[in-house]
């Protein structure tokens, strides 16, 4: 028998698991919340306000929150978006894993950038 | 090996030919819903660097037809992807043994979807306060 | 008191020599509240139409080699009852994702293949002499791998993987089950060897846990549980082999 290759799906499958909690555990509040529960004024007045929002993201834990939501939902996404080509009968190979996890880099990238290294 | 005249019956549509299939692509539907909602937390991540004026365009946004729409969409997938992760997740993990039992795969099962439910109520009560 | 219902069963019929495709042919079968999936189709070999091929053996879901599609779901013939479809129908097709060898019988080759490459069988570095006795396993040992080793290799389970279906390199739901059943045996000192297999796209990284083997086997294994474990086992051999020498693989 041929000598088997080590796959490197444990990277992303890790990734995508992470991401499976952030969407299981955290994204149906989120999505309630910033969706549907602010826009129909389910919420306070001063709710998701600017100035709140603000001291959100400039604190620390706060950003790292939001950092690791949008960031992990990504990975969880993207992960199941590539397989699902090979499910439709697409097969998009490498290719396939360079657009949907570089996009996921991509937007972990950007997450990072807006949310630490940019001044408030 | 074989010189057999065999038949391979074609893949096409299977997802189409059983429930638990369409079940399953559902499910995998749902990332494309997921990673369109990190993509709205993104742009609101942006729109608040970029000052109130932004902030309240995104919130603008937020409140059209249009996007209570899609979210309706998104938080159904959100559901259902959680139910079918929680579903699932006793077979990813070690089985837990505690005093000598095995904990039933229903009770884990269980466990996660309160845990779920009370994330929800805390940061609704979170955001709702003001 | 007597109960002579008649029920259509539709069967998927294939000859290798005389046919391009399968085509399905339509038989009435009488039946009673005993008569499995497995007697009707004896009914249309003895009775109806001598060249009907299947395989079975046991009549007793242990041997594993009644295998069929039932209205599209994959079953022991001989644990399926005919008195559950009435007054419905039945369609009767080989085992999804083999190829037909003739009308009901697919060759199963490949998964004999793979089940080979799994090692299926407990490895040691050094066998203790039989004068010093069996191996002795606490019984939380043995529950860490006693489903797994349930397996009757029916193949009801590749039938229910599509991964499997679109590209059947993968090594599939019952051989896996049985490598992480030698992997989690206290017993086993093997896993080093089998570990590439595991780590491999071939391996549990063609799994998608769709899961729906682990509801059509008959004999409770959950083979998806024991995929995503082995997914589990292979993510920490793949990030600890940088830790330690061995590759995170014990023993
Ligand atoms: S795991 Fe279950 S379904 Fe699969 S071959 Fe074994 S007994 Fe059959
Ligand atoms: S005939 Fe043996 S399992 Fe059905």
């Amino acid at each position: 028998m041929k000598p088997m290759k080590r796959s490197n799906e444990p990277i992303f499958w890790s990734l995508f698991g992470a991401g499976g909690v952030v969407a299981s555990l955290v994204a149906p509040a989120l999505v309630f919340i910033t969706g549907l529960a602010l826009p129909l004024g389910l919420l306070g007045p001063d709710a998701l306000s600017y100035e709140r929002m603000l001291a959100l993201v400039s604190s620390l834990p706060g950003a790292l929150f939001l950092f690791v939501v949008i960031s992990l939902l990504l990975w969880h996404t993207m992960h199941r978006i590539n397989h699902s080509l090979h499910d439709i009968g697409i097969k998009a190979g490498l290719g396939g894993k360079v657009i949907f996890y570089g996009l996921a880099l991509v937007g972990t990238m950007a997450a990072a950038y807006f949310l630490f290294a940019t001044p408030l | 090996m074989s010189a057999r005249n065999t038949y391979v019956r074609p893949m096409s549509g299977w997802y189409r030919r059983n429930p638990h299939f369409l079940a399953y692509m559902l499910r995998e539907l749902t990332a494309v819903f997921l990673a369109g909602y990190a993509g709205v937390l993104l742009a609101g991540v942006i729109a608040l660097t970029r000052g109130p004026d932004a902030y309240a365009a995104f919130r603008e946004f937020l409140s059209s037809p249009l996007s209570v729409g899609l979210h309706v969409l998104i938080f159904i997938a959100a559901l259902y992807n959680a139910y079918t992760w929680f579903k699932v997740s006793p077979k990813a993990m070690p089985p837990i043994v505690l005093a000598g039992r095995r904990i039933p795969d229903r009770v884990i099962v269980g466990s996660q979807l309160v845990a779920c439910v009370l994330v929800f109520v805390a940061m609704l009560l979170l955001a709702g306060m003001s | 008191m007597p109960d002579r219902r008649e029920i259509d069963i539709e069967v998927m019929r294939y000859n290798p020599e005389t046919d391009s495709e399968p085509y399905i042919q339509s038989f009435r079968v009488p039946f009673d509240e005993d008569t499995s999936v497995l007697m009707g189709l004896q009914y249309i070999k003895d009775h109806l139409d001598g060249s009907l091929t299947f395989r079975w053996s046991c009549r007793m879901a242990v041997c594993g080699s009644c295998g069929k599609m039932v209205n599209g779901v994959p079953k022991l013939s001989c644990k399926a009852f005919l008195r559950d479809y009435y007054p419905g129908k039945l369609r009767i097709e080989p085992l999804e994702h083999f190829p037909i060898v003739r009308d009901l019988a697919v060759d199963q080759t490949d998964f004999l293949e793979k089940l080979e490459a799994v090692k299926p069988w407990i490895i040691r570095k050094d066998e203790k002499p039989l004068s010093e006795g069996t191996y002795l396993q606490t019984p939380e040992e043995v529950s860490s791998y006693l489903q797994f080793s349930s397996c009757i290799n029916c193949l009801l389970c590749y039938s229910a993987c599509p991964q499997y279906g679109l590209d059947n390199s993968f090594t599939g739901p019952a051989a896996l089950s049985l490598l992480h059943r030698y992997n989690a045996d206290s017993r086993d000192e093997g896993k080093s060897e089998r570990m590439p297999l595991v780590n491999s796209e071939e391996g549990v990284w063609g799994c998608t846990l769709v899961g729906y083997c682990s509801e059509v086997c008959p004999k409770q294994v959950d083979p998806a549980a024991a995929v995503n474990r082995g997914k589990v086992n292979s993510t920490m051999d793949y990030f600890l082999r940088f830790l330690t020498p061995r590759g995170g693989v014990d023993s």
